[in-house]
């Protein structure tokens, strides 16, 4: 078996002896031969050079405003770029086998932070969204599994409240209401079924059911109110 | 074990019978039937007791076939409403909304335990598979330790769940917190509802109690019943769709003292599942289906 050396093609490693064979000696032939025999290994030992090339002993690669960094197995694992006034205007992070793991990315006073989930050969799928601007979070959205199907969506709507949207995995909102800073529920909840029909409304002040909750049948139909006080 | 028990699980389809779901236009059924009888094959297999299998078929649609230790029963959905007015046992059920489906699966098992003739109840639904006979080992477990019930899935408890019966569960969760995704739920791992999936029981735990439509299509009431009468049951882990617990996987296999007892293959009796429309227009749907028939071929 063969390695390839990394900073130059006119020799080569042979694994077994451990000796470096020049362009130049008898043994290249044997080197040549075997290559010719075996593509596939070949293709692999070119791969292996290039990942550790690209890997670098971990060192940061840098070209211009754009920085990156390899894995060992010779995928990126991080991405990021700056604008011309040093600020980074761009940040991806990447799992072992390429597929994108995190982005960061600035649009205008925005910032926009992406998660994803590994799904290996299938590449990633999203998994949340949050938009920031000075630090404070103006909008988060969380997708189920593989779909890029919306589930949950939180939005600031002022200093004190957000508004917040839960969705089924077919599309059709489940849920809807305010939350506020802490995360309370608060003021009116409405509930849906799959099939967009009303189940329940309640109302909460600071996470506490307060005034009356009604409950609604599979049809809709009012069936029956509860009362907290 | 000598004792009889008796399973009990509702069967509807739309072949033979118009069933009016609420935005949905008449559907036909996939393989429901096929499914269902894959099901009992099951069961007589693996489970090697002394049972009687009770199909309550609410369509009036199951095939009239034979198979070792069957009885089909007609279920009340199909009838029109005078005939189910008429029924001997209509008073004590409280149907005051025809249209409402999840009630139509509660009765099902109502009129299942009202046929049984075993000790034991098993109420189940027709997705349910068996690896291991342990239903023997579990009734002799709930003798001991005196339960008045084993069932699968500890779900959590839904907002609207909580509101309809928040006298009594006021007193076992003291400190309330809600959180709004899933249909919102009360955020605690003190306490969870039974559910049909799985429910064993012995047959006199319903002569004071049916299987109450107003909890929903599950079997809420029975966790109700035992906790407003300070009795025992057990809830089988781990505790899938429960945002309150984790699961490392989506199996919906359950264990019992760490055997592997069924498998929960989600894609039963629901018709709305197996919607036409929905089977060609909704994708998740669609993977459900298949992953439910894969896996259930799989396991035959």
């Amino acid at each position: 078996m063969f390695k390839k050396l990394l900073f130059t093609d006119k020799c080569i490693l042979n694994t077994d002896t451990n000796t470096v064979i020049f362009d130049f000696e008898e043994d290249w032939k044997e080197y040549t031969k075997w290559s010719q025999d075996n593509i596939e290994s070949e293709y692999k030992i070119q791969q292996d050079k290039q990942a550790e090339l690209s890997w670098n002993q971990g060192a940061v690669h840098k070209r211009g405003t754009e920085h990156r960094v390899f894995h060992k197995s010779g995928h990126i694992f991080d991405y990021k770029k700056y604008n011309i006034g040093g600020s980074l205007i761009i940040h991806n992070k990447y799992f072992y086998n390429g597929n994108v793991m995190s982005t960061y990315r600035k649009r205008g006073y925005l910032e926009i932070k992406e998660t994803y989930i590994d799904n290996g050969s299938k590449g990633s799928s999203i998994n949340s969204k949050v938009f920031t601007n000075n630090g404070t979070e103006r909008k988060s959205i969380k997708y189920y599994p593989n779909s890029n199907i919306v589930q949950t969506l939180i939005k600031r709507l002022s200093i004190e409240f957000q508004i917040f949207h839960d969705y089924y995995d077919n599309g059709v909102l489940r849920a809807q209401g305010m939350l506020n800073m802490q995360n309370k529920m608060t003021g009116n909840w409405s509930f849906y079924s799959r099939d967009k029909i009303i189940e329940s409304t309640h109302t909460f002040d600071k996470g506490k059911l307060i005034e009356k909750s009604y409950l609604y049948n599979q049809l809709g139909e009012f069936t029956k109110s509860v009362y907290h006080g | 074990m000598d004792k009889l028990v008796s399973i009990i699980i509702p069967f509807a389809s739309n072949e033979g019978q118009d069933i009016k779901l609420p935005n949905h236009p008449i559907t036909t059924s996939c393989n429901i039937i096929y499914n269902t009888i894959q099901i009992i094959n099951n069961i007589n297999k693996v489970l090697t007791f002394n049972k009687e299998i009770i199909i309550v078929d609410n369509t009036h649609s199951f095939p009239d076939i034979v198979m070792p230790n069957l009885r089909i029963v007609k279920g009340w959905q199909a009838l029109d409403r005078e005939q189910i007015v008429n029924q001997p046992s209509f008073e004590k059920y409280n149907i005051d909304d025809f249209n409402n489906l999840s009630m139509w699966v509660s009765m099902a098992y109502n009129v299942g335990i009202q046929h049984a003739k075993g000790d034991y109840i098993i109420c189940q639904h027709n997705d349910v598979f068996y690896h291991s006979n342990l239903v023997s080992r579990m009734i002799k477990d709930m003798e001991i330790n005196k339960l008045e019930y084993i069932s699968a899935d500890y779900k959590k408890i839904f907002l609207s769940g909580y509101v309809a019966n928040k006298e009594i569960l006021y007193k076992h969760i003291p400190s309330i917190e809600f959180s709004p995704e899933d249909g919102g739920y009360v955020k605690t791992k003190a306490i969870g509802f039974a559910d049909c999936y799985f429910f064993l029981s012995k047959k006199s735990f319903y002569d004071d109690y049916f299987v109450d439509w107003g909890y929903g299509d599950t079997n809420h009431g029975a966790t109700i019943k035992c906790l407003d009468q300070g009795k025992q049951f057990l809830h089988l882990g781990p505790y899938y769709d429960n945002p309150n617990f984790k699961t490392e996987n989506s199996d919906h296999d359950y264990l019992y003292k760490d055997s592997l007892f069924i498998t929960h293959l989600k894609g039963g009796f629901s018709e709305d599942k197996y919607a036409e429309d929905k089977y060609n227009e909704n994708k998740i749907n669609r993977k459900d289906i298949h992953n439910f028939q894969t896996r259930l071929e799989k396991l035959c």
